[in-house]
């Protein structure tokens, strides 16, 4: 014979699990929200000899070095990629980018402060270099129109550190 | 009792947890009530099965708001039966509880909502707006920086001066994960392309 309570036990079940499905959704936190991405890249850039950054280093491709060169200030002979990284901007919280992976001799520290358009974002952000801050600014980004810091020496040339708004 | 009692009273009467003259005021209005009685015997069996199969020194989870939930579910199904066979005797304090209070309420808020966006300043900002010139700030001493932006790079750029340098020692290529030339050059051709868009 069918117990004339069954229906409720179910009915039981039904809200026992939906509690804890509605509690796991409270423990998600939408300040994690990823709300665009953005790439940091390193280039090492040079009048000398470009092999000074390794031989790993791959050489850029003509436009990004003719992009480069339109710029006076930005103005090398050679450019070599030493290392990207692409990371999510959070809603609500800082991220960092680490683009010479795994040093930390370069590190990009960013956070939203506002809310992302479809083409542009602006961040808080930290350039650190031997886990020290140098740079922190405000900054703009825009699809397709990356920010260079020309940064520090090394081996006879700068290094450019490039951030862009990613896909 | 001549009227209907209120969810609060009829959950703790049914939970039999009602003293002395509400409780008599419940059970004279629950005399003539089969249903409600049988629905208050259904839970006294469900609580008995309750004890006997879980052990007193082991709470169940949230019992209070477990069994008002099951009297809820109970209350829920028998309104629906209700409904079903007299659709039209709902009382008017139900519905202007259940329909017509909600209902003022979201007015009332979407009026207040109103007046105050009507009151808020014309010049109030609703988001921070980026200034074309960021503020560029360099902590460490002997450090400058210097912005602008470049129109013949399609970029804006910050140059450090009085950095320290790295160390030629320090040796990139044996940490660095090196991107393919696809990848490295991504972000730099991005622009130029859609530059080259925008001139045609």
């Amino acid at each position: 014979m069918r117990s004339p309570f069954l229906p409720y036990l179910w009915l039981a079940g039904v809200i026992l699990v939906s509690l804890l499905a509605g509690k796991a959704r409270a423990q998600e936190d939408p300040g994690k929200a990823k709300i665009g991405k953005i790439e940091v890249t390193v280039y090492f850039a040079t009048d000398g000899d470009p092999e000074a950054a390794g031989e790993r280093a791959e050489e850029v491709s003509t436009s990004t070095r003719e992009r480069l060169q339109r710029e006076s200030r930005l103005k090398f002979s050679h450019y070599r990629a030493l290392g990207a990284d692409k990371q999510d901007i959070l809603r609500s919280y800082e991220n960092w980018a680490q683009p010479l992976k795994p040093s930390d001799e370069i590190l990009v520290r960013f956070e939203t402060r506002t809310q992302p358009t479809a083409d542009s974002v602006s961040l808080d952000l930290e350039l650190w270099l031997a886990r020290k801050k140098i740079l922190k600014t405000d900054a703009l980004l825009r699809d397709g129109r990356p920010l260079f810091v020309l940064g520090p020496e090394w081996r006879g040339g700068r290094l450019i550190i490039s951030v862009a708004l990613a896909r | 009792m001549n009227t209907n009692p209120d969810e609060t009273h009829l959950a703790l009467w049914l939970d039999d947890e009602l003293e002395g003259t509400e409780l008599a005021e419940m059970d004279a209005w629950a005399a003539e009530k089969p249903d409600q009685l049988a629905a208050r015997e259904e839970l006294r069996s469900f609580r008995a099965m309750m004890m006997e199969n879980v052990p007193a020194s082991i709470e169940p989870p949230f019992p209070d708001f477990f069994l008002s939930r099951v009297n809820q579910g109970i209350r829920d199904i028998r309104l629906a039966e209700e409904k079903a066979v007299a659709p039209v005797a709902a009382p008017a304090r139900s519905f202007w509880r259940s329909w017509l209070m909600p209902a003022a309420a979201c007015a009332g808020m979407v009026f207040a909502f109103g007046i105050g966006k009507q009151n808020r300043e014309p010049a109030q900002k609703l988001a921070v707006v980026p200034s074309l010139a960021p503020a560029v700030y360099t902590p460490e001493e002997g450090v400058d920086a210097e912005w602008f932006s470049s129109s013949n790079a399609g970029a804006t750029v910050i140059v450090l001066q009085g950095v320290s340098a790295i160390p030629d020692s320090t040796d990139f290529s044996e940490t660095v994960y090196v991107p393919t030339a696809r990848e490295s050059d991504r972000v730099a051709d991005s622009g130029i392309k859609e530059t080259n868009q925008g001139k045609q």
